[in-house]
């Protein structure tokens, strides 16, 4: 088995902005964040043509001289589902899943890379001899563009990862002890959706797409901004029409949230308490107490780097501070090169 | 419990497939021994060069030197038949009879009683010779003064040494008479013939 590296990149490459961040391995347990960088996209610097340049330059802003690399995407076209199957090598299920997706996945995905892995391989199997699957794809052409792309810009990945795996190995790397003992649910506030995790002791019970995220409540909130006005700023400042409208706008959010916890603890005899928050809109306090007065529960954001040492030099550190609840994802890929236990 | 994906997985095993792909090993081990009959080539190459350009060398130095040696050749038999000139001559010299000493000798053994008038000498080898001998012998009694001659010559010619055969051929009453000291005296002509063998082909014969 190949030794894991000492120091690795995570890279998030969103669809309103590529996020990257340098952890170091300084001990059994101890890690640092030596590096991080952030820039903003649009549509068309995420055309295959155009990530390359984008990604290189985050890198390049972030420097370091980390070898591994590990890319989490966010994209519509994504699978990412949970089934139950008999325990089966994970080799012999991707393939079944690419033959048999219709009936396995509710579509054909002969055109998808798939991976899977087992959601709790440890556990007892249940009456129906069934184990959970984590399955992820995304589509062939954009792992072997997005392949083609990092090995142009010599960066050759190391790993390829789904935005939302990596969120969720984020949170267990920065909360073990919530993730291993208690129920707990993710949102992170994505630019065109959100991802909802939900857990329970350390296993994966739900993850689901949100088609709500940062550009529809900027949409939303765009025409009561003063022009020139920064949005975000004006609503934190608590103006009333603006936070109202906020609300509305949110209401898609948490309803589909909200029925997420109720498919949980419907299912479980257990209560989630907490609701933990990442994403860019995690930045502002208000969204923060829309959320938590519209669901009932409080919401916090969280970052990944609770644990670490940061190793930044101190004019990058308040920056770093703003952006780390936007950097969870990076975060979770670069884990998982390094190979974090909890 | 961290959940981990790699979407990169048909990649790596394709990467993975092609790094082992049989034909491609074959390609570098047939390229490897490719390589090695290239190398074993260049080996032989530079070694025959290395062959040829010695030849070559030395074959330039045979063209220069084949004509001396051509003279050499054609200089060493002309030598080779000046040597057998040579050496046909020191042998001629060196196997000649050598006259002196015996009739040197043979003058002193002739008595004043006696006149040789003829020598007729006939070599049958280096050491051995045929003398014939003429002549005249006077006394009161002749025949034994030329007996005595031809004893004298049997035992003193060669000095005890070597072997003297001395016989008469003819020995007759000479028909005239010879004064000796004032008086006459008979005569008697004989021929003696003697075979002179030498002891030994370094030994020479000296004067008495």
């Amino acid at each position: 088995m190949a030794k894991n590296p000492s120091l690795a990149i995570g890279l998030d490459l969103g669809r309103n902005a590529v996020k990257s961040v340098v952890l170091q391995r300084r001990g059994s347990n101890r890690f640092a964040v030596t590096g991080f960088a952030t820039k903003k996209t649009d549509e068309r610097s995420l055309l295959p043509e155009n990530v390359g340049s984008i990604i290189k330059a985050v890198l390049e802003k972030m420097g370091g001289s980390a070898k591994a690399c590990c890319l989490a995407v966010s994209s519509a076209d994504s699978i990412l589902r949970i089934i139950r199957q008999p325990e089966t090598p994970p080799e012999l299920l991707r393939t079944g899943l690419r033959l048999n997706g219709p009936a396995l996945l509710n579509q054909d995905v002969k055109d998808y890379v798939l991976d899977c892995a087992s959601i709790d391989p440890a556990g007892a199997l249940g009456e129906d001899r069934m184990r959970p699957y984590l399955v992820g794809g995304l589509p062939r052409n954009r792992v072997e563009d997005l392949h083609a792309t990092m090995d142009s810009i010599k960066r050759p990945l190391t790993r390829l990862q789904l935005a939302a795996v990596s969120s969720y190995n984020a949170f267990e790397f920065a909360q073990p002890d919530i993730f291993r003992n208690e129920p707990f649910i993710l949102v992170d506030m994505g630019h065109e959706d959100s991802t909802v995790t939900v857990g329970v002791k350390g296993q994966l019970v739900l993850v689901r797409s949100i088609e709500y995220g940062g550009r529809a409540l900027r949409e939303t909130l765009a025409s009561l901004a003063p022009e020139g006005g920064d949005i975000y700023e004006e609503l934190e400042q608590g103006e009333e029409t603006m936070v109202e409208t906020a609300r509305m706008s949110l209401a898609a959010l948490t309803r589909e949230v909200s029925s997420s916890i109720g498919f949980f603890e419907g299912r479980r005899e257990e209560t989630i308490s907490q609701i933990f928050v990442s994403g860019g809109l995690a930045r502002s306090q208000t969204l923060l107490n829309l959320m938590s007065e519209e669901l009932r529960m409080p919401c916090e954001a969280w970052h990944a780097f609770e644990r670490c040492d940061i190793a930044l030099p101190e004019d990058r550190k308040a920056e770093f501070a703003r952006e780390a609840v936007n950097l969870s994802v990076a975060c979770g890929a670069a884990v998982e090169l390094l190979g974090y236990k909890s | 419990m961290a959940l981990h994906l790699n979407l990169l997985h048909e990649i790596e095993s394709a990467r993975r497939a092609r790094q082992r792909d049989p034909l491609k090993l074959g390609l570098y081990a047939l390229g490897f021994v490719v390589l090695c009959f290239l190398g074993y080539y260049a080996l032989r190459l530079s070694t025959t060069n290395g062959v040829v350009r010695k030849k070559n060398t030395l074959e330039q130095e045979w063209n220069n030197l084949n004509p001396q040696q051509t003279a050499a050749i054609a200089r060493a038999e002309e030598l080779r038949a000046q040597i057998a000139l040579s050496a046909n001559a020191v042998k001629f010299i060196e196997s000649r009879f050598y006259w002196a000493p015996l009739l040197e000798r043979l003058g002193h053994l002739v008595p004043p009683a006696v006149q040789i008038s003829r020598i007729a000498g006939d070599i049958s080898g280096r050491d051995s010779c045929t003398l014939s001998l003429e002549g005249l012998a006077a006394g009161r009694e002749p025949r034994t003064v030329a007996e005595s001659l031809r004893t004298t010559l049997a035992n003193d010619l060669l000095g005890g040494e070597g072997s003297v055969d001395s016989t008469f051929v003819s020995l007759e009453d000479g028909s005239s008479q010879a004064v000796v000291r004032g008086v006459a005296l008979p005569t008697a002509v004989f021929t003696i013939r003697l075979v002179v063998t030498l002891p030994d082909p370094q030994t020479e014969i000296t004067a008495p």
